[in-house]
C-alpha cells in the first residue's frame, strides 16, 4: 500500500469519528454489527470523496 | 453509581417480598450478605443483578424464574409475578429498575404470560418518569458489569489462570479503560476491508474473479485453523492444570515431598531457560534482518575492491553530478558559485576536463560510490559475525542447561516412581498426561504456522487484486478507500499497543500495591502481556497454594478497580461501580482473613460482600466491622422445595 496520495487530514477525521461512533455502538442503544460496519462504510465514503463533490 | 436497595418478589428460591437495603454510607460502605451454609442462596442473590439489568442468569434450569412452592400451589388460571427491582443511584440521578415476568396456570400447565422491563428516574420534585429501557447500557453497561460483579466460580477461575479466567480478566480490563472501543474498531475495519476486496468489480477478468474465490476460501480456512488453534489451547490449559493437580497430591505424600518440590523448581528453571532461548533467537532473527544483507555485501565486494587502485580517482570526479549537468552550466555560462564562464576562460576548460571524470563519460563517480557502499556496509556489518557467535554461543549454553534439567526431571520421575503404591500411581498418569501435552503443543506450534502461511497467502492475492484493480475508475475509487482504511486501522493498532504498554505497566503497580498489602509476605506478582499474573516467592517459585491463589486474584480485582478510579484519557470509562464479592474466605489463612477486611473496603466506593457466617465470624468480622453497615442472613428452609428469607441482622456494631 502507497500513502503518498491520501490525505492525513482525512485520516484523522476519520481516526476521530470511528472512535466516536465505536464507543456508541459500545455504550449506547444496541444494534447489530453489521448496521454499526454499514454506518462505519458511508462514513468512510463521506470522508474519503468530500473534496470530489 | 450506588446501590440502595434490592427487592425481590418470587424470585427462585426467594419466595414472597424479600428486601435488601445494601449501605450507602460513606464511612460504612460495606454490606455483608451471609449464609449458614452454601446452597443457601448467595449466587442466586448475585445472579438476581444480572437478570434485573440484562435478563441474564448463569444458574441451573436459567429459565425458571418463579419460586417452586408457588408453582405448586397455583390454581388453574390464576396468575403469580416474579420480580427483582433495584434502587440505585448513579451520576447523582435516581433510578428504579424493575424486571416482571406474570405466569398463569392453564390446563394444569404454567407459562410465562408476559414480561416487563422497566426503568424509572426521580426527577427533582421527587416524581418517577419511566425512561426508555435501552438506558440500562448507559447507566450500568452489560460489558462493565463483569468488573463489579464477582461470583464465586469467576473468582475460582481466575485465581487458577485457565483459558476461561485469561478471557474473562484481560475482556474486563480493556472494557473498563476503553480499550473495547479500539478493539471493536480495529475488527470493524478489518472486516470492511475484506468487504471491500469483494466489491472490486472483476468484469470479465477471470484472473480478478479467481482471486477474490482465493480469498474468500482461504479466509475460511484461516478461520477454522483458528478455531482448531482455540481447542488446541483450551486442551492445553485443561491439561496443565491436570498436571498442577497431580503435583499437588504428589506433594501431599510425605516420601516424595521434597522430591515433587524440587521437580517444580527445576520445571520452572527450565521453562524459563526456553523461554530465554526464544528471545534469543528472536534477537538473531532481528540482527540478521537488519546486518545480514551487508556482511554479505560487503564480503562479496571486499574481492573486487583491490582490483580499483582508488589513487588514480583521487581529487577526480564529484559524486552527484553527471556530465548533462556540468552541459546545461556551460550553456547559461554561470556557475554554481555565481562565476560566469565564458567559453575559451579557464573556468570552462576546467569544467570540460572535469566532464571527463563524471559519469556516463567517466568511472571514476561510480568507483567511489562503489568504495564508498563497501565501507558503509562493512561499518554496519562489522561486529556482526562477533555479535552472532555471542548469541549462538549463548544458545548452546542454555541448551546445554535444558538437557541438564530434562535429565534431572526424569531422574526424579524415577525416583517418585520408585515410591510405589499410590505415589506409583499417580506418577505414572501425570506422565501420560506430560506426555501428551507435549504433543499438544507440537500440534499448536503447527498450527500456528499454518495460520501464517495462510495469512501470508492472503496478503500476497489481496496485493495482486489490487493491482488488477487499478484497471478501472470504479475499482479504483474502491483501492482508494482501501489506502484510507489501512492507514487508519494501522493508527488505531498502534496506539492501542502503546496504550496497552501503558495500561500493563500500571495495573501491575496498581495490583503491586493492593496484593502487597493483602499478603505481607516476600512475594511478587507480575501481570504478564495476556493478563495472566503469576505470584514468585522469595526463593523465584511459583506459588501454587489455593489461599494464595484467593488473595491474588482479590488482588487483582482490588488492582483493576483502583485504575479504573483514577481514569486516564478520554477514551476512557470514569463512572465508579460498587463492588460485589461472593468473596471464598474459607481457604484464607487468619492473617489473609483480617488483610482482605481491611484492604478490600478501601478499594471500591461500595463494598457488597457474599461469605459464609463462619467464615465472616472467624477473625473478618473483628477487622471490618468499623466499616459494616448493614449484615443480612439468608435463612434457608430445606422443605420439599428450597426456600430462602432474607433477615437483617440487628445491633451489627
Amino acid at each position: 500500500m502507497k500513502y503518498d496520495e491520501i490525505d492525513q487530514n482525512i485520516v484523522d477525521i476519520l481516526i476521530t469519528e470511528i472512535i466516536r461512533k465505536e464507543k456508541e455502538f459500545i455504550h449506547g442503544k444496541k444494534k447489530s454489527e453489521s448496521i454499526q460496519r454499514s454506518e462505519l462504510k458511508k462514513l468512510i465514503n463521506t470522508e474519503v470523496y468530500k473534496n470530489d463533490n | 453509581m450506588i446501590i440502595k436497595k434490592m427487592i425481590l418478589k418470587n424470585f427462585r428460591q426467594y419466595m414472597g417480598i424479600n428486601e435488601i437495603a445494601f449501605s450507602s454510607d460513606c464511612d460504612k460502605n460495606v454490606t455483608v450478605i451471609i449464609s449458614e451454609n452454601n446452597g443457601a442462596g448467595k449466587t442466586t442473590l448475585l445472579e438476581a443483578f444480572n437478570w434485573c439489568f440484562y435478563r441474564n442468569l448463569n444458574l441451573p434450569n436459567s429459565d425458571q424464574i418463579l419460586t417452586g412452592a408457588i408453582m405448586k400451589n397455583m390454581k388453574d388460571r390464576e396468575e403469580e409475578v416474579a420480580f427483582v427491582e433495584i434502587h440505585l443511584s448513579n451520576k447523582g440521578k435516581n433510578y428504579i429498575i424493575n424486571r416482571k415476568n406474570i405466569y398463569i396456570k392453564i390446563d394444569g400447565k404454567i407459562t410465562r404470560k408476559s414480561r416487563d422491563f422497566n426503568i424509572q428516574i426521580k426527577n427533582s420534585d421527587g416524581i418517577l418518569e419511566n425512561i426508555d429501557s435501552n438506558e440500562i447500557e448507559n447507566i450500568i453497561p452489560e460489558d462493565l458489569s463483569m468488573y463489579f460483579f464477582f461470583d464465586g466460580e469467576r473468582i475460582e477461575n481466575l485465581s487458577q489462570e485457565n483459558t476461561k479466567g485469561k478471557k474473562d480478566i484481560g475482556q474486563a480490563v480493556k472494557n473498563i479503560l476503553g480499550l473495547d472501543i479500539l478493539v471493536n474498531a480495529q475488527k470493524h475495519l478489518k472486516i470492511i476491508l475484506k468487504e471491500y476486496d469483494n466489491e472490486y468489480d472483476a468484469g470479465n477478468s477471470e484472473k480478478m474473479k479467481g482471486y477474490q474465490d482465493v480469498l474468500v476460501t482461504k479466509e475460511e480456512k484461516l478461520n477454522k485453523t483458528k478455531k482448531d488453534l482455540d481447542v488446541l489451547s483450551d486442551e492445553n490449559e485443561e491439561m496443565k492444570k491436570m498436571l498442577r493437580d497431580y503435583d499437588k497430591k504428589l506433594i501431599s505424600f510425605d516420601k516424595v515431598k521434597e522430591l515433587q518440590k524440587s521437580r517444580t523448581q527445576i520445571e520452572q528453571t527450565k521453562r524459563e531457560n526456553i523461554k530465554h532461548i526464544d528471545t534469543l533467537y528472536k534477537e538473531l532473527r532481528v540482527k540478521n534482518k537488519l546486518n545480514l544483507a551487508d556482511y554479505i555485501t560487503s564480503k562479496i565486494l571486499s574481492v573486487y575492491v583491490d582490483k580499483f587502485n582508488m589513487e588514480d580517482f583521487e581529487d577526480k570526479g564529484v559524486i552527484g553530478i553527471d556530465g548533462k549537468a556540468i552541459d546545461q552550466l556551460l550553456k547559461r555560462g554561470v556557475c554554481l558559485c555565481g562565476n560566469k564562464i565564458e567559453k575559451g576562460s579557464e573556468e570552462y576548460n576546467n569544467l570540460i576536463e572535469q566532464k571527463k571524470y563524471q559519469p556516463p563519460a567517466s568511472l571514476a563517480v561510480i568507483a567511489k560510490q562503489f568504495n564508498q557502499r563497501i565501507t558503509e556496509c562493512k561499518n554496519s556489518s562489522e561486529n556482526f559475525r562477533e555479535e552472532i557467535n555471542n548469541i549462538n554461543r549463548k544458545i548452546e549454553t542454555i541448551n546445554e542447561k535444558i538437557d541438564g534439567h530434562s535429565k534431572n526431571i526424569n531422574q526424579i520421575s524415577l525416583q517418585i516412581n520408585n515410591a510405589g503404591g499410590n505415589i506409583e500411581e499417580i506418577e505414572t498418569k501425570r506422565n501420560e498426561i506430560h506426555n501428551d501435552l507435549k504433543k499438544n503443543e507440537k500440534e499448536i506450534i503447527e498450527l500456528k504456522v499454518k495460520i501464517k502461511e495462510i495469512k501470508n497467502i492472503i496478503d500476497k492475492v489481496e496485493g495482486n487484486l489490487d493491482e488488477l484493480a487499478q484497471g478501472n475508475e470504479k475499482n479504483r475509487k474502491i483501492y482508494l478507500k482501501k489506502l484510507y482504511v489501512n492507514q487508519v486501522k494501522e493508527k488505531i493498532e498502534h496506539y492501542y499497543s502503546r496504550k496497552e504498554n501503558e495500561i500493563i505497566k500500571n495495573l501491575n503497580e496498581k495490583v503491586s500495591e493492593v496484593f502487597l498489602n493483602l499478603i505481607e509476605t516476600n512475594h511478587k506478582i507480575t501481570i504478564n502481556d495476556d493478563y495472566t499474573f503469576s505470584v514468585i516467592d522469595e526463593d523465584g517459585i511459583e506459588s501454587t497454594s489455593t489461599g494464595q491463589n484467593i488473595i491474588t486474584t482479590l488482588g487483582f480485582i482490588g488492582g483493576i478497580i483502583k485504575l479504573a478510579r483514577e481514569g486516564h484519557d478520554e477514551i476512557e470509562v470514569s463512572e465508579q461501580y460498587p463492588l460485589i464479592l461472593d468473596a471464598p474466605l474459607s481457604d484464607l489463612s487468619t492473617k489473609h482473613k483480617k488483610n482482605v477486611a481491611k484492604v478490600l473496603p478501601n478499594i471500591a466506593e461500595q463494598l457488597i460482600i457474599f461469605t459464609l457466617d463462619k467464615d465472616y465470624y472467624s477473625n473478618f468480622e473483628e477487622v471490618i466491622k468499623s466499616k459494616v453497615g448493614k449484615v443480612y442472613k439468608l435463612i434457608m428452609n430445606q422443605e420439599e422445595y428450597k426456600r430462602t428469607i432474607i433477615e437483617r441482622c440487628k445491633n451489627v456494631n
